[in-house]
């Protein structure tokens, strides 16, 4: 079992994909690491990878991003269905767990970024359609907007309240109780 | 969008476009960080309030907040009295304290009125829709809506509720009407039951005008009709106006749209046996009916055959014996018998009372997750059976584009075009 699960690592470390960012940029990723973007799979799927995928909705330094994301999280999904599938000691669950936690370090780490980044990996996260990458960047901007009020969230992502004195009284009248 | 000339310039917020925009608010923790950010410009409150899509999914993940109980309490107090849930957040202890749930907003006298009158108010259980409640002055024939939450209460003109109720023939019941996308109840639906007719009237709190359906045959209820308002239950769900009444075998719904009356006969150990239901919906809307019989619990949903026959189906029944042990500990001693009387947004909520061996003794008002089937321990009452939940609703701001919103939208729209 365990033997053919990494005969099958070897396989897919051999096949290599060539993504192409919107400068012309040239990525070589394993498929395992390009086929967490759903966009990609199908791609892959339908037989049209030969020459490189053009992305042309993702700059290069956007797309080194994306790609240091996946391939981290290409080896945890590989670890992760190596474990479940052939392994139940203690022992390697303990490394799981070691394992989960770098993951959840290193997920911090790579939010590290400015909010024009950030809104760059959301725009490439939903395009390449990886949930993952989708879902961290989506949350981090929600947990920024967390406990503040919407005089504090206009300053922070640079909005012009447009709304009428009228309107805004309009939303708080029946809602006084979210801003106290 | 070609990238290279973007690089030129900061990416903003507003390039993420409403779909990722309410992908982010999805992962907000509450409501109250919602109508925050949905105040924040003209834009997020338009993308929240044009989705029926975003909040139903946004509901399905932030069930909406009980804030409390409307009890009756009519031994002490001739008016309604609120009892707030605990424990609160910050947000919804802000939203009880703010709001007028001691209804004052209808005892200031009308135009017509010398002198503020008796308060005399009956909420009528089963009638609190998108936090809107109606109450009944039985003795001076009087009808009123209130909210709570805005501060607000709409009296019926005092000729139309008194023509109203007064030409009730039978067993009668009251439910309010609105829609999704304008939340604020424009019509009143009466619906009276006098021996084997039925006849709904309705009176648009807009218009002020009052019209009603004929009379269509429905099967004979077996208690004397008496020409009195009920103390609930119509309900308004997905559409239609669902009428019961206790030991009768059938249900009734009106569609509110074509006014056509639906006959449903409940299944047989639901009305043989002295048991308690009440209609609602489960957490995904869908509606329900849930009864309770002695320590049981039983759900049926509301079905719709491929020939278009709507018919109720068994789910499940589930003994809650262990469930009651589990949360009432020392307390329970196997005597309990449940008493369902109110079922909103996926929950169920009962009284469990002890039998008549213990005189004097307490009710547990609990609440039972219709999902999970776990009960929730609320507070403790002497008040009888009889309760109206208080659910925080969905304010109205993020609910479409209505009235200042809707006119803006269209200068807006002119603009660009």
């Amino acid at each position: 079992m365990a033997s053919a699960g990494s005969g099958d690592e070897k396989a897919a470390a051999a096949a290599m994909i060539t993504l192409i960012s919107s400068d012309n940029e040239k990525f070589e990723v394993t498929e395992a690491t390009a086929t967490l973007s759903q966009t990609i799979r199908h791609m892959i799927e339908d037989g049209c990878t030969d020459g490189g995928v053009p992305l042309p909705n993702v700059t290069s330094k956007i797309l080194a991003r994306v790609i240091e994301y996946c391939k981290k999280h290409a080896t945890a999904a590989a670890g992760e269905e190596g474990s479940s599938s052939s392994f139940s000691d203690a022992a390697f669950l303990e490394v799981d767990r070691a394992f989960l936690e770098e993951l959840e370090e290193f997920d911090d780490a790579f939010l590290e970024v400015d909010r024009a980044t950030l809104f760059d990996l959301i725009l490439a996260a939903n395009y390449l359609d990886i949930k993952g990458l989708l879902n961290l960047t989506c949350q981090k901007v929600a947990d920024s907007v967390k406990g503040k009020t919407p005089e504090q969230i206009r300053e922070m992502y640079n909005i012009v309240n447009d709304l009428t004195p009228e309107e805004e009284a309009e939303i708080r009248r029946e809602t006084q109780w979210a801003f106290e | 969008m070609p990238l290279t000339q973007a690089a030129a310039w900061e990416r903003h917020i507003s390039s993420l476009g409403d779909d990722l925009l309410l992908e982010i608010f999805l992962r907000l923790p509450s409501l109250a960080t919602l109508v925050r950010a949905g105040c924040t410009c003209r834009a997020w409150r338009r993308a929240v309030a044009s989705s029926p899509g975003f909040r139903r999914r946004f509901r399905a993940l932030h069930p909406p907040p009980l804030l409390g109980f409307f009890t009756d309490n009519s031994i002490v107090a001739e008016s309604p009295a609120f009892v707030p849930a605990r424990p609160h957040g910050r947000d919804l202890a802000a939203a009880v304290r703010g709001g007028d749930f001691s209804l004052t907003s209808l005892e200031s006298p009308t135009p017509e009125e010398e002198e503020v009158e008796a308060p005399g108010w009956k909420i009528l259980t089963g009638s609190c829709r998108r936090g809107n409640l109606i109450l009944l002055n039985w003795e001076d024939k009087l009808l009123a809506v209130a909210n709570p939450l805005t501060q607000r209460s709409e009296r019926v003109p005092r000729l139309v509720s008194k023509s109203m109720l007064q030409g009730c023939q039978g067993h009668s019941v009251l439910a309010l009407l609105s829609s999704e996308e304008d939340p604020v109840p424009s019509r009143l639906m009466l619906l009276d039951h006098p021996g084997s007719r039925m006849k709904a009237t309705i009176f648009s709190m807009d218009t002020g005008v009052c019209s009603e359906t004929p009379y269509v045959d429905v099967p004979a209820c077996p208690d004397q009709p008496d020409g009195r308002v009920l103390n609930g239950s119509a309900v308004q769900l997905n559409g239609s106006v669902f009428y019961l009444l206790e030991n009768w075998r059938y249900t009734v719904s009106v569609d509110t749209a074509t006014m056509e009356f639906t006959v449903m006969e409940l299944p047989q150990w639901v009305w043989v046996s002295p048991t308690f239901f009440e209609v609602g919906e489960t957490k995904d809307g869908a509606t329900c009916l849930v009864y309770s019989d002695g320590l049981d619990v039983g759900v049926l949903m509301h079905t719709r055959g491929a020939d278009g026959a709507q018919k109720w189906v068994l789910d499940r029944v589930v003994s809650m014996g262990a469930e009651l042990q589990r949360v009432l500990q020392g307390q329970f001693d196997g005597a309990h018998a449940l008493e369902v009387f109110a079922v909103k947004d996926g929950y169920a909520y009962l009284s469990a009372s002890l039998t008549l061996q213990h005189p004097g003794n307490r009710y547990w008002f609990l609440s039972l997750c219709l999902g999970t089937m776990k009960l929730e321990k609320l507070f403790q009452g002497t008040y009888g059976c009889s309760g109206v939940p208080y659910i925080m609703p969905w304010p109205r701001s993020l609910v479409g584009n209505y009235g200042r919103f809707a006119l803006n939208q269209r200068r807006s729209l002119k603009l660009h075009a």
